[in-house]
């Protein structure tokens, strides 16, 4: 009998051993609801929906839809933090607060090393993928290549030397070193000019948002202003012909009304060279405006909506001229509210009311667009770089392009202000005239995320300009510091947490 | 499908029945050792037949038809210990005799221990496991919505916080400390064999199946501590595994049992907050101090009425219990049948949990070798707690905080009747009346639990078991906003429908083979399980509707935001166990035990691990030199090592995924991409190994009247699964990785007393406390990890609230250390002297730069207790007992996020009556800094606050109603609860038990916005006919 049992326990072993090798195929993971690289990138679709994946980041909250946009307003002496907002105290971007830790100054390096991630991807696959239509390919290759241009031209100006990534094995490195700001300015140049050559003139209202030749030469004139400015390469020349092919297009041109280049009616309007659409459909594809054009005392922003936080400088407000139409219509005084319990209220302060969404912000997400480069920016930069070159004549004439649209009010209107530059007996030498095409762009391109990037860019050709801008324009109140002493942070950090995890990363000075 | 066909391959188990025997009776009386006494209502047992019953009013016991063979008996009754009789034999057409005494104890030293694919006596276990009894469950937390928070302070090592005092609060569990990072760190939980779950700390009762089960039906609750404990669960064992019987039938009269109670819950403590005028003043301050414009005129203030929203958010909440359950048995099979209901009204409006239970228990002797059985229960659960809970800080808190910081000059309607929506104030809030009155916001679930065993019995020394069971979870949670309050006022209403359906099968093959061996006796187990789960889920959301009367019921009439969304995800498990228990002469004990497991859930090049322990244990007091002492009535001494796992990992994670990505292109259209997921791929992904030892004494006393039980451990946990930052370079932002390890020590005691025994009079006491000391000693290439902005983070400076750093304990709370405020004419330390204003906190500059920045954040302190237990004393006096059950906790600290917004004096929204004491230039000798609209709202350590507390937890008179006053009784009990009546600490906050966060062991012990708690008194009664 013992010998009996003492065999059969090996049986439940047996079955074990026999059963689990037969069951072992089962920890292999297949899922269901999501493919896996394994299987991607393979057909022509593969690389639309992966090109298209490389233009999100600019329209994430990394970049354009929050703190891109956001950091360089606060920080700009265009605006001011709203007193009312209940983080005034602990957002940095207002009070130059940052450190190597903040996502204000931090965040923009993900959504930019996203955005060449995405490039990479693309441009290492597209070319072994068979297209029926080869000017596709080479149009995808060519957003692709502007796109990554266009993030190494954002890093440059934030960062000074990045990681200069331009494959996919590449980004594998996890120990990357900085490359000189020069190599990037480089590359950054090659791809805008390559992709300049395949990209489409224009696209159909259907692809709204996708890079043109012109989006690529703005690109290069906005790098080459920037360099030219701010490293003083004296690449003027450069900068001016680049503009000059977007004016020269004949594809773009100025409205009459200024407000209507940002009205959702007026997508893709004749003035929009590149834009970051807002599909006003749904959330995860529009602009997060509400943080910019909805007062508090209107009682929106509740229930995870979002109110002002960034309102107009004192300084800024009262600068324009008197009578010029953009400030009447850049900002309003008051308004209603939905919330019958509040009405109607006149505002203790004035709030950008540029962007104007059908939905008037409420209701659901917003459908205005967002421009990330315009004609009206295409003549203020020719004007500049004239100006620099010495052709003070030619540059008054390009700045007053901009004046007269002003006049013009809602399109009919024959306003006095504001007045051609010149004929009220202003100065034509070179720095007067660079003083008066800057605070040009501050009125026409207000809180289109340009000012910050002009301040520290000034400061290149005229040192010192900036933390005296600052300080005479937007001075903080105690306990924050001046400006004054906090030059360092025209620079901004590499992330902290960045350089935890890639010992091969130096720090911008002063951090 | 494939699975599910390859599982039931696996579960084919060869079955052979056997046919019936000559049959012979067993019967006798159990009496007290002490004073002869019969004993009734004694569990009677014949082991190795399976089959057992109750004494009667004589002490008698029959088993009418037992076959024939030797058998051991067992008799056991609660205040008694358990005897073996050995040598029973039953003669066929006989009937044996087997007359037990039992000996009076106050710790049942031989009760049966479920250890996981077996049980074992007391006597006999080596590792180390607590006991917690179905009774104890029901006397000392009556009526608990989640089982886990019944075992708060019943078991030394088991460190229970529940969340807050929300209705079907869920509550966090730690088995001996914090074992992983940011991996679950829950035990499992296993229901009547099946390991059924891993226990969540969430509230949601979706998350939580621990919600769903009765507290009625269970028999006893078994802990399993150590590694040479909870080793058999290999993979999943590395957080303790928490052991739960169910009751089953018993062979004799049917019995019906009934029982009813009914409660009232009042809230335990109130917070003054600011009347309207005080408010205003104190806005008109803090607007002042930072140089802005007053925002509210004198005569406003003056004018100013004051609504008391928190007081017009409570009420007295009742709750009620009901009961029924039927159980018997006969030669062959026994079956229980019960049925529950519980409903608990929040003490704040519209807040509500309730269940609904049916359970089945079947065991059946098809022949003397075979036997088969179910356990069978379906539960629904309704949760609805309407946004009183679960919120943020700031405008986004609900509940009770959210009514703390509404405006108290705005009465909640307008002169219309209509909601007030909102209060505009420096900040915007939402009218926590309003919304908690109209949101809907349920949880509604189903849960099947059921499986299905047969055993077979191929000689007495060994016998096969087989085990089906599954688990079925379907959810459905429907919210919706009306347009009258603001969350769905511009939307015109809003309205979203979260379904789910979630299932585990699982099949369990053991077999078990004992014989003597040399000296001893060997016992060894053998088996393996296949275990397989798959989970769907899909929402569906609107807004704009025509009328608000649909709610959530036509979300196609929305009109505009409608969207929707799908998931699905499957995993498997394989194991192969062994263990092995060598009892040489009865005094030494040794086992072995070891699992292999491979889940789906890991890399491709780490699918399988392999998990041993050894275990030993010397029974003393069977030592021939020990028979001469009368000290030690029992001692053993024990000693463990061995090796578990974490996998609580979600599927697909160690692959390369792919996800959509939305994008406008084209005007006002929406496009989608494919992109790599922001988590890099890791092939070799592989499970958290715990290394742990363990040494232990249990020892009686004192003829046993006083037992003692003394556990100390070290614990490694290595190869921790944590989510590791890549350089964003990279182009994904994290990866998830085995690095880092996480040590625990700790000691654990428990006493047992009866210290008093006289005549109709006993006195029981229980004392069990623990310590357990953490740290951090690798994180792989990083000295520290913030975690991030947990739910309240965005309203932090830096939303960094506690830091994982190398040779600190998990639960570090990282900000800024306050050295009181400011005064005229101390020396500023820092470099700007706006920094040093009278009246404002004075910073520690730890880097010593001159300047406050994130670099001065420290460490405040530690949300882990240094030590924490349980206290119970039981008096019986004839007919009456009184059960005094007492839980605390020292040492630890708890983060008060609410002070951020309500005691910081800026003025944004409406403050604790304690910023009266603001300082002022007059008044200066106070810590609550002076009012100031622009003051930063960082960690101050000012929030840091001692959350040690010794709650008097329930409080339990009970009378035992002599049956004759209700016909056809056998027994009948009428008794009185208090719950919480009386808390003793110096936390300022509404109860410094709480844990707004969950169960993420990073965030452990933080009171943002958490429901209060209430003190309860419950009435209840329970018969058995």
């Amino acid at each position: 009998m013992r010998t009996t049992t003492g065999r059969l326990w090996i049986a439940p072993l047996t079955v074990a051993l026999l059963g689990i090798a037969g069951c072992s195929d089962m920890l292999t993971e297949t899922p269901r609801s999501f493919p896996t690289t394994d299987n991607f990138y393979k057909t022509p679709a593969d690389i639309r929906s992966a090109t298209l994946a490389a233009y999100q980041p600019l329209n994430s909250g990394d970049l354009y839809n929050w703190w891109l946009w956001l950091t360089t307003d606060l920080a700009s002496d265009q605006v001011r933090m709203n007193p009312d907002e209940p983080n005034y105290g602990t957002y940095h971007p207002e009070f130059l607060l940052w450190d190597a830790t903040t996502s204000s100054v931090t965040s923009e390096w993900n959504g930019l090393y996203n955005t060449i991630f995405r490039a990479n991807l693309v441009l290492d696959h597209a070319p072994d993928v068979q297209f029926p239509d080869p000017a596709e390919q080479r149009s995808l290759i060519a957003q692709a290549k502007f796109l990554r241009g266009y993030a190494y031209v954002l890093l440059s100006k934030l960062y000074d030397d990045v990681p200069l990534l331009l494959s996919v094995a590449d980004h594998a490195n996890l120990h990357v070193p900085r490359t000189p700001v020069a190599q990037v300015d480089a590359q950054a140049i090659k791809d805008l000019t390559e992709a300049e050559v395949d990209l489409p003139a224009t696209w159909p209202a259907s692809d709204l948002g996708r890079a043109s030749k012109g989006a690529a030469e703005m690109a290069l004139a906005d790098l080459y202003l920037w360099r030219s400015s701010f490293r003083k390469t004296g690449e003027w020349q450069l900068a001016a012909d680049w503009a000059k092919k977007v004016i020269d297009a004949g594809t773009y041109g100025l409205n009459d009304d200024y407000l209507s280049t940002f009205l959702p009616a007026r997508h893709g309007n004749k003035e929009m060279i590149f834009v970051l659409p807002s599909s006003g459909i749904n959330g995860r594809t529009s602009m997060n405006l509400g943080c910019l054009i909805l007062p508090r005392v209107l009682g929106f922003g509740t229930g995870g909506g979002c109110e002002v936080i960034g309102q107009p400088t004192q300084w800024h407000y009262g600068s324009y001229l008197a009578g010029d139409y953009r400030k009447e219509v850049t900002y309003r005084t008051s308004g209603c509210s939905t919330d019958r319990n509040v009405g109607c209220v006149t505002f203790p302060w004035p709030n950008v009311y540029k962007y104007r969404p059908t939905n008037g912000g409420i209701g659901g997400p917003p459908d205005t667009d967002f421009p990330v480069y315009r004609y009206a920016e295409a003549l203020l930069m020719y004007a500049e770089a004239q100006n620099e070159l010495g052709n003070a004549a030619v540059a008054v004439q390009y700045l007053n392009m901009i004046r007269a649209r002003a006049r013009k009010g809602t399109g009919a209107e024959a306003r006095t202000e504001p007045h051609d530059y010149g004929t009220a007996g202003e100065p034509m030498d070179l720095v007067s005239l660079r003083a008066a095409i800057y605070q040009e762009r501050d009125w026409e391109l207000a809180h289109e995320a340009k000012r910050w990037f002009d301040l520290v860019r000034r400061n290149g050709l005229e040192p010192g300009s900036w933390a005296a801008t600052m300080d005479q324009n937007d001075p903080k109140p105690a306990p924050w510091p001046k400006a004054a002493g906090l030059e360092y942070k025209m620079r901004w950090p590499v992330p902290l947490s960045e350089m935890n995890v890639n010992p091969a990363l130096t720090q911008n000075a002063g951090y | 499908m494939k699975r599910l066909g390859v599982l039931l391959l696996c579960a084919l188990l060869l079955v052979r029945v056997v046919s019936a025997q000559n049959m012979g009776s067993i019967a006798g009386t159990v009496t007290s050792q002490e004073s002869g006494a019969p004993l009734s209502g004694a569990n009677v047992t014949v082991l190795g037949a399976g089959v057992s019953t109750l004494t009667g009013a004589d002490g008698r016991y029959r088993f009418a038809a037992v076959p024939v063979g030797p058998y051991r008996v067992r008799a056991r009754l609660i205040g008694y210990g358990s005897v073996v009789d050995s040598g029973v034999v039953a003669t066929a057409g006989e009937t044996a005799t087997a007359n037990i005494q039992l000996h009076q104890q106050a710790v049942q030293l031989d009760e049966v221990v479920a250890i996981g694919y077996g049980t074992v006596q007391k006597r006999d276990l080596t590792g180390a496991v607590a006991s917690v009894s179905g009774e104890d469950v029901l006397l000392k937390a009556a009526p608990t919505s989640a089982v886990s928070n019944a075992l708060q302070g019943k078991a030394a090592g088991i460190d229970v916080l529940t969340n807050s005092g929300v209705p079907g609060a869920g509550a966090s569990v730690r088995v001996r400390g914090t074992a992983s990072i940011s991996a679950n760190a829950e035990p499992i939980y296993v229901v009547d064999g099946i390991p059924a779950m891993q226990g969540t700390g969430s509230d949601d009762p979706t998350f939580n199946p621990l919600t769903q089960i009765n507290p009625e039906d269970i028999e006893s609750i078994h802990i399993l501590k150590d590694a040479a404990a909870t080793a058999v669960y290999g993979s999943r064992g590395a957080n303790g595994v928490i052991l739960i019987t169910t009751k089953r039938g018993q062979r004799g009269e049917d019995r019906l049992t009934f029982q009813s109670s009914y409660g009232v819950q009042e809230i335990s403590k109130r917070i003054p907050v600011l009347t309207a005028p005080q408010y205003m003043t104190l806005a008109n301050e803090a607007y002042a101090n930072a140089g802005r414009t007053p925002r509210y005129t004198a005569a406003q203030i003056a004018s100013a009425q004051t609504y008391n929203y928190p007081e017009l958010l409570l009420r007295t909440g009742p709750q009620q219990s009901h009961a029924l359950s039927l159980s018997g048995g006969d030669a062959r099979t026994r079956y229980l049948l019960s049925g529950n209901y519980l409903n608990q009204q929040g003490i704040i409006l519209n807040s509500a949990f309730q269940r609904y239970g049916l359970r089945f228990n079947l065991d059946r002797e098809v022949s003397r070798r075979f036997r088969t059985g179910t356990s069978l229960s379906v539960a629904r659960v309704e949760q609805d707690v309407d946004w009183t809970d679960n919120g943020g800080i700031g405008a986004g808190a609900r509940g009770i905080l959210a009514a703390m910081n509404f405006d108290p000059s705005l009465p909640p309607k307008n002169s219309n009747g209509e909601w007030n929506m909102r209060a505009i104030m420096g900040e915007q809030l939402e009218n926590p009346l309003a919304n908690i009155a109209s949101v809907v916001d349920h949880r509604n679930e189903w849960r099947l639990v059921g499986n299905i065993f047969a055993e077979f019995t191929v000689s007495d020394a060994f016998r096969l078991k087989s085990t089906f069971g599954s688990n079925t979870h379907f959810w459905r949670n429907p919210f919706f906003a009306p347009r009258t309050i603001a969350a769905g006022a511009s939307l015109n209403g809003s309205a979203t429908m979260g379904t789910g359906y979630e299932r585990e099968f699982i099949n369990e093959n053991t077999a078990t083979y004992r014989r003597p061996l040399g000296p001893g006796t060997v016992d060894l187990l053998g088996g393996f399980s296949v275990q397989t789960g798959s989970s769907e889920s899909s929402s569906s959301h609107a807004q704009c509707f025509p009328v608000d009367a649909t709610e959530w019921n036509n979300l196609g009439s929305g009109a505009c935001q409608q969207q929707v969304g799908s998931d699905y995800n499957d995993r498997a498990l394989l194991s192969v166990l062994g263990r092995a228990n060598y009892n040489l002469r009865d005094r030494y004990l040794f086992t072995v035990i070891a699992r292999r497991d491979g889940s789906s859930v890991f890399g491709a090049n780490n699918k399988w691990a392999f998990f041993p322990s050894a275990s030993f244990a010397w029974r003393v007091s069977d030592e021939p030199f020990m028979q001469n002492q009368s000290l030690f009535s029992d001692l053993k001494l024990r000693l463990s090592y061995g090796t578990t796992g974490n996998q609580a990992v979600i599927p697909y994670q160690s692959l390369l995924r792919l996800g959509a990505t939305f994008v406008d292109i084209g005007q006002t259209q929406e496009l989608v991409g494919e992109v790599p997921s922001s988590a890099a791929p890791n092939p070799n992904l592989k499970w958290e190994t715990k290394r742990e030892f363990n040494a232990g004494i249990d020892a009686g006393l004192f003829n046993n009247r006083l037992t003692l039980n003394l556990d100390a451990y070290a614990s490694v946990t290595k190869d921790l699964l944590l989510v590791v930052n890549l350089p964003r370079t990279s182009g994904y932002s994290t990866q998830f990785q085995n690095v880092g390890s996480v040590r625990n020590r700790g000691v654990e005691l428990s006493i047992g007393a009866l210290a008093v025994q006289h005549g109709p009079f006993t006195w029981r006491s229980t004392l069990n406390v623990a310590g357990n000391r953490n740290v951090v000693l690798d994180l792989g290439n990083v000295r520290s990890i913030l975690p991030g902005p947990s739910r309240y983070g965005w309203f932090i400076d830096g939303y960094d609230s506690f830091i994982v750093q190398v040779g600190q304990p998990l639960g570090s709370i990282f900000g800024y250390k306050v050295n009181g405020l400011w005064q005229a004419g101390d020396r500023c330390y820092l470099k700007n002297t706006a920094d040093c204003t009278p009246g404002e906190y004075k910073i520690a500059d730890i880097n010593g730069d001159g300047v406050i920045t994130p670099a001065d954040r420290t460490i405040l302190g530690n949300t882990q207790p240094d030590f924490y237990g349980g206290l119970s004393n039981n008096l019986a006096i004839g007919r009456f007992t009184l059960d005094v059950f007492c839980h605390f906790t020292v040492g630890n600290k708890v983060v008060n996020a609410n002070n951020v917004f309500s005691e910081l004096a800026t003025g944004f929204m409406n403050e604790r009556a304690e910023v009266l004491d603001r300082w002022t230039p007059q008044h200066t000798n106070t810590m609550i800094p002076r009012a100031n609209n622009a003051r930063p709202r960082r960690l101050y350590s000012t929030f840091v606050e001692d959350g040690s507390f010794f709650r008097l937890q329930t409080i339990t008179l009970g009378y035992q109603v002599p049956p004759a006053f209700i016909p056809g009784a056998h027994a009948a009990r009428l008794y009185v609860t208090g719950q919480n009546l009386l808390v003793l600490t110096g936390y300022s906050g509404f109860d410094p038990e709480v844990n707004s966060i969950g169960g993420d062991s990073r965030y452990r012990g933080v009171d943002a916005g958490a429901y209060p708690r209430s003190r309860v008194v419950n009435f209840g009664l329970s018969v058995m006919f």
